[in-house]
């Protein structure tokens, strides 16, 4: 290696996040790491720079802002030996962002040296906390959300601490899931370890640590040249609504104020809504997650995440607000706050990048069901998120029913779901005319209809526009709302709450969740004739002129 | 085997058709090779046969065995050519094909768009029918209906009808009652359905594999009877028979009605070869490495036995069929080098593909590729490409990586040249890397077998990146895949998901049922074919899992599963091989089988050595002398350039050196020895002291 070493050295490391994830993904137990690969991995120096993440969920961007700083406080560095690994969630602390997001951290020695950490995260099924899965958009703080765990040392010198994993598991309402995930993730941040260590032999320290400075300043370089061949110097501002808190009726805004200068972006939060008394609230990471996410849509897709992309943007959101809550405020939901964030900044960013604008999208709408299943005699827990439509896009309709922005997860198959729960689904479809009408339509929701067939099961809901709806983009009409409804059509019909925990379901229940749809791109009078023909005769839309937002029945 | 009998291997390429004839009497063999007709499909084919066949001096009515790979089915779903299909699916659920996963195809790349859909929601009709999980009749089909939605979709037009339904893997009552319908009532319509082409549960992937399926069925089907009868018009009496996704052969007979089994025919050919050199050198743990213009394939044989998977897609559709596990990596000889704007080197993953081309083809190509780098470095030699047939132009190559990354980095063209050749090696070598993690296993532990134009010139390069420590190039690496078909066998694959748990006092027998169901349609597929049940060897498998989890681990039995004894095997192997994949097993847990696989095959007679004569010693000394770069060495070293026909079993050389033959150029860096084996194989080795 001696022509293209910083090169070589870039692609190796994002390489070998790739090989942790990849181990860390097979190696997992839990469905949440295995199926639905909601984790991430990464390398990061001494100094706490991130210098490789790979990741599929992008609320886990920002996993390792506050990692290094934060073990090293509670661990002297002449105190770290080889073989000691670090265990912590607190999103108040090293700011993972929720607390079911447990990070191991091992510190990687070459020669007698600690040059960095190697890192896995993944979500764990359950932390404890109130309700099963940890997560609900009802809980009044943390506290009701799970054990809280500051950086701990699960390994000291190669030997397992039992009692502070026993601790942990404990907490937990799946022991089983929660070991074997975190042996997985052990097995990750081992296989970081010894790449590393390969090309710092390879390299010799002094080299590497130099071509490290250069690849930073490199994608740095890289990413503030997108920024100014992408987006137009100014200030754009963008402003969306969170239906509810969780627990009131009560709106909760999002603003984003953006400042393109050159080949930087500045973000400021300072116009969202203050932090609320439920578990909706976003720690200080989870929002620059989010923008990390937007500013890699506005830049280059592929671009490598590290320390170099970070520097090209300064965020700030007053403490105690929506977007960087204050401990104990609960944050376990945070991902619908982010969703909508995710489009107040995408709606500020297009009009910096118009080539790129997106109109709003329809939000995932999710349940938890639970309760005991007399046919398989077991208590179950299923846990879902559907999706809706994406936003009409400057050159595109918006994708029908697609996961967005900070979440990508795939839905549960159907024989799979009938197989292991007591449900029936009675259908998954198309809303036609969900999505905002437009030059370029929103995309549509879907509706799926779940028949109970048990006694005394319990659901528990999440969303996000059942209130306000995706807005149209430049002319655009608006997305449909979201809803769940009990029992449509029969007497007893009624709306569930947005987001509640435990609401009673009784065996022959028939539960409808509507998902939204994207809002509209550009007036629909420059919509192609031939277009607007294939939607009619595919049923997508009805015929006629734009009839506004179906009502959610 | 009759004495004057030969047998012909074909492969059909993007750009050229390479041909394998082998006489059974005296085990020659032949090779020929002619551009591809991508728009006349049959056209080389044919070609080719009467070609080879006249220059080894054969004829039609002596040809015992004709195997070919056929891309007719890929290329019309790549393009979107297929025929106007429609679907009958339950009510409640047309929009699943739409709908899918609900996953968006880039996580970043907001503009990306998911796959065009194969059936337009028009053409998507719903049925009041359902099954239950268990197999249990909820509603039985209304046939009425079913024959209401057919004639609408006949009325749209319509040439093929795919049909499924929910739980239909559980039982497929309704689909049979609503098959048998369409069938009666429109003749001549191709029809598919679920549990035929893919009896196994998650509805979205096996709906999306159905419509795939009749999609391709109407096209496929013309294009076999059509080459059926040229083949004839040559006097081959026999069959011919294509290339399945799992590594045989199927006769056309039911290829035409499972199009869907040859989607990923086309790297087979190669991993056959492959399977049959590590079994002939008793090396069983092996990496296939094919190299081409755009991208490289790699397969890992383990135990002898290349690893399978059940779940593949293409261009974003999921497709559930049993495929040879080959992992295609966007890495090739016209692999773009780039810099970034931060000034980074990059190599791919845009491809100069054939048309432009690297640089130094001339043909308007500007952008530098690896090719390109290669002829900078001296490794390849610009008039000597495919025996003289492809000349380049080395100025062109020096110019365009001048241009795009010498000058921008402020290096020589030599210096940028060996940036790009090392970046590309090490970025190769990460993803055989990562295709090894991702199946828990590690490189070291087997061989680096390469093939395909360009897998020689860089196999020791990305060998020594991973730490292989031996690298085979077989004889004829440029037409192994035509060679490769030589090898295989006629093979049937089914499946079956029926989720049964172990505990359950009737667990055996229901166990029994579906093997028993198995067996019935392994057999009618042979019968179809011509084959005799008797004449199959039967392999089974069981993908399994604890009760909880939800995903399986598959299993192979030679017995069948219902066998108490064989049971007993797989539930022990099942632990093992969690144990191995997971870290942990559950002993005091009980399973859940889950989908039970049978493979039935047809031993096809063959040669031994398919390997090719070795050359004459004599012409060894005849060596020219060329400079090659070499980073090892600090630059430019005069290196022996050595023809691969002049080397014979024995003869060793040692690096640096390049071997030259008509269809590929081997680059041994110094510090590496190659030496030929019985079997006229290159067997790359480094040295100790460089590793």
């Amino acid at each position: 290696m001696r022509y293209a070493q910083v090169e070589i050295i870039a692609s190796a490391l994002e390489a070998t996040t790739r090989e942790m994830n990849a181990t860390l993904v097979r190696t997992a137990f839990s469905p949440n790491v295995k199926e639905r690969a909601d984790c991430s991995t990464a390398l990061t120096d001494m100094q706490g720079r991130t210098l490789a993440l790979f990741t599929n969920a992008p609320a886990h961007l920002g996993a390792t802002l506050r990692l290094v700083p934060e073990i090293l406080k509670r661990f002297p560095l002449e105190t770290i030996r080889p073989g000691d690994a670090f265990l912590a969630n607190d999103p108040y602390i090293v700011g993972v962002t929720h607390l079911n997001d447990c990070t191991v951290a091992a510190p990687i020695f070459v020669e007698g040296e600690a040059v960095g950490f190697s890192v896995a995260v993944a979500h764990h099924s359950d932390v404890g906390g109130r309700v099963p899965g940890s997560e609900a958009g009802d809980s009044n703080s943390i506290y009701q959300e799970g054990i809280r765990i500051p950086p701990v040392q699960i390994y000291r010198a190669g030997e397992r601490r039992n009692d502070i994993i026993e601790l942990f598991l404990l907490n937990s309402r799946t022991p089983h899931f929660g070991e074997g995930d975190l042996l997985a993730q052990m097995a990750a941040a081992d296989r970081g370890i010894q790449r590393v260590q390969e090309l710092f032999g390879r390299v010799g320290t002094a080299a590497m640590l130099e071509r490290i400075d250069e690849m930073l300043a490199a994608a740095e370089a890289r990413t503030r040249h997108q920024i100014r061949a992408n987006l137009k110097p100014g200030r754009y501002s963008a402003e969306d609504w969170l239906d509810e808190d969780g627990i009131s009726d009560n709106p909760i805004k999002l603003a984003a104020d953006v400042t393109i200068e050159d080949g930087h972006i500045h973000i400021d939060l300072s116009r969202c809504g203050k932090q609320v008394a439920s578990g909706k609230n976003m720690p200080w990471t989870h929002t620059l997650s989010t923008v990390y996410y937007c500013l890699k849509v506005f830049t280059e897709p592929n671009q490598p995440i590290n320390e170099g992309l970070y520097r090209c943007v300064t965020v700030i959101a007053p403490e105690g607000s929506i977007a960087n809550c204050r401990a104990p405020a609960g944050v376990s939901s945070r991902g619908l706050t982010s969703m909508i964030l995710a489009d107040c900044l995408i709606a500020a960013l297009g009009q910096a990048a118009p080539q790129r604008a997106l109109a709003p999208s329809g939000t995932y709408q999710g349940i938890i069901l639970s309760g005991y299943d007399p046919v398989r005699s077991r208590y179950f827990i299923d846990y879902e998120n559907f999706s809706g439509g994406q936003g009409g896009r400057v050159s595109a309709d918006g994708m029908d029913a697609v996961q967005l922005h900070i979440t990508n997860t795939s839905n549960l198959p159907i024989e799979s779901m009938e197989a292991e729960f007591p449900v029936r689904v009675e259908r998954y479809e198309l809303l036609p005319d969900t999505g905002g009408r437009g030059k370029y339509r929103g995309g549509l929701g879907v509706v799926r209809d779940l028949r109970i067939l048990a006694e005394d099961l319990n659901v528990a809901t999440r969303s996000a526009r059942q209130k306000f709806p995706a807005a149209g983009m430049a002319g655009g009409d608006p997305g449909s709302l979201g809803a769940f409804i009990l029992n449509p059509g029969a007497e007893d019909e009624r709306r569930l709450p947005s987001t509640k925990s435990e609401i009673a379901l009784a065996k022959g229940d028939l539960l409808r969740i509507l998902t939204p749809g994207g809002g509209g791109f550009g007036p629909e009078s420059e919509r192609d004739p031939n277009r607007l023909a294939h939607d009619i005769a595919d049923g997508k839309i009805s015929g006629g002129s734009a009839a506004g937002t179906r009502s959610a029945a | 085997m009759s004495a004057m009998s030969v047998r012909i291997g074909v492969d059909v390429g993007g750009t050229f058709t390479d041909l394998f004839l082998v006489e059974n009497a005296t085990g020659r063999t032949h090779r020929h090779k002619l551009p591809s007709t991508p728009r006349r499909p049959t056209e080389a084919l044919i070609e080719g046969v009467r070609q080879i066949l006249a220059n080894a001096g054969f004829e039609g009515g002596d040809v015992e065995f004709l195997g070919l790979g056929t891309t007719v089915s890929t290329n019309e779903l790549l393009e979107r050519k297929g025929a106007l299909t429609g679907l009958i699916t339950t009510r409640g659920f047309r929009d699943l094909l739409e709908i899918g996963r609900q996953s968006r195809p880039h996580v970043y790349d907001l503009f990306a768009s998911k796959p065009a859909v194969l059936v337009e929601r028009r053409r998507r009709l719903e049925v009041t029918e359902r099954i239950d999980f268990d197999g249990s009749v909820l509603r039985p089909v209304d046939t009425e209906e079913v024959r209401e939605a057919a004639a609408e979709l006949v009325r749209q037009g319509v040439k093929s009808i795919a049909i499924c339904f929910v739980n239909a893997y559980a039982n497929p009552e309704n689909e049979i009652a609503a098959a048998t319908a369409i069938r009666q009532g429109w003749p001549d319509l191709y029809v598919s359905v679920s549990h035929e082409i893919s009896p196994e549960f998650r509805e979205f992937e096996r709906l999306s594999s159905v419509v795939v399926n009749s999609y391709l069925m109407p096209g496929t089907d013309t294009y076999l009877q059509e080459f059926e009868h040229q083949v004839k018009t040559l006097g081959i009496r026999q069959q011919p028979l294509f290339m399945n996704s799992a590594g045989g052969v199927m006769a056309p007979s039911l290829a035409a009605q499972r199009p869907i089994d040859t989607l990923f025919s086309g790297p087979s050919g190669g991993v056959s070869a492959a399977r049959h050199i590590a079994d002939q050198i008793d090396t069983p743990d092996l990496i296939t490495f094919d190299m081409g213009g755009t991208s490289t394939d790699v397969c890992m044989i383990r135990g002898g036995e290349p690893e399978m998977t059940h779940n593949r897609s293409i261009d974003g559709v999921p497709i559930r069929a049993t495929a040879l596990d080959v992992h295609t990596v966007g890495a090739g000889g016209s692999s773009i080098a780039w810099i970034d704007a931060g000034g980074l080197l990059h190599v791919g993953p845009e491809s100069a593909g054939a048309q432009p081309g690297p640089a130094c083809y001339g043909r308007g190509g500007e952008n530098p590729t690896v090719t390109d780098a290669n002829i900078v470095l001296g490794r390849l030699h610009p008039q000597h490409l495919l025996g003289g047939r492809l000349q380049v132009d080395p100025a062109l190559a020096r110019a365009a990586i001048q241009d795009k990354i010498a000058g921008p980095k402020g290096m020589s063209v030599e210096e940028a040249a060996a940036a790009i050749l090392e970046l590309s090696n090490h970025n190769i070598a990460q993803a055989v890397r990562y295709v090894s993690v991702e199946r828990g296993l590690d490189p070291q532990d087997f061989m680096l077998m390469a093939f395909g134009g360009a897998g020689p010139l860089h196999a020791a390069f990305v060998a020594r990146e991973l730490g292989i420590r031996r690298v085979l190039i077989p004889g004829s690496p440029g037409v192994l895949c035509a060679m490769g078909v030589l090898t295989k066998d006629v093979r049937v694959d089914s499946s079956r998901t029926r989720i049964l748990d172990e505990r359950s006092d009737k667990f055996l027998d229901q166990l029994r049922w579906v093997v028993d169901e198995l067996d019935e349609t392994a057999e009618r597929s042979l019968t179809l074919q011509g084959y005799k049940r008797q004449a199959a060897r039967l392999e089974y498998s069981a993908d399994l899992r604890y009760v909880g989890q939800n995903y399986e681990i598959n299993i192979r039995s030679a017995a069948p599963p219902s066998d108490a004894k064989a049971w007993a095997d797989m539930r022990q192997a099942f632990h093992a091989a969690h144990k191995r994949q997971y870290g942990y097993a559950s002993l005091d847990k009980p399973l859940q089988m889950v989908t039970v696989r049978l493979t039935a095959v047809v031993p096809i007679e063959r040669p031994d050595n398919l390997g090719g004569a070795a050359g004459d010693a004599e012409n060894l000394t005849e060596q020219a002398n060329r400079r090659v770069f070499f980073a090892e060495s600090g630059g430019f070293v005069s290196t022996p350039v050595v023809q691969r026909d002049a080397l014979t079993q024995g003869n060793s050389v040692a690096g640096p050196a390049i071997i030259e033959q008509m269809d590929t150029t081997t680059i041994l860096p110094p510090g590496f020895t190659a030496s030929v084996d019985d079997h006229n194989n290159l067997i790359i080795t480094q040295s100790e002291e460089s590793l």
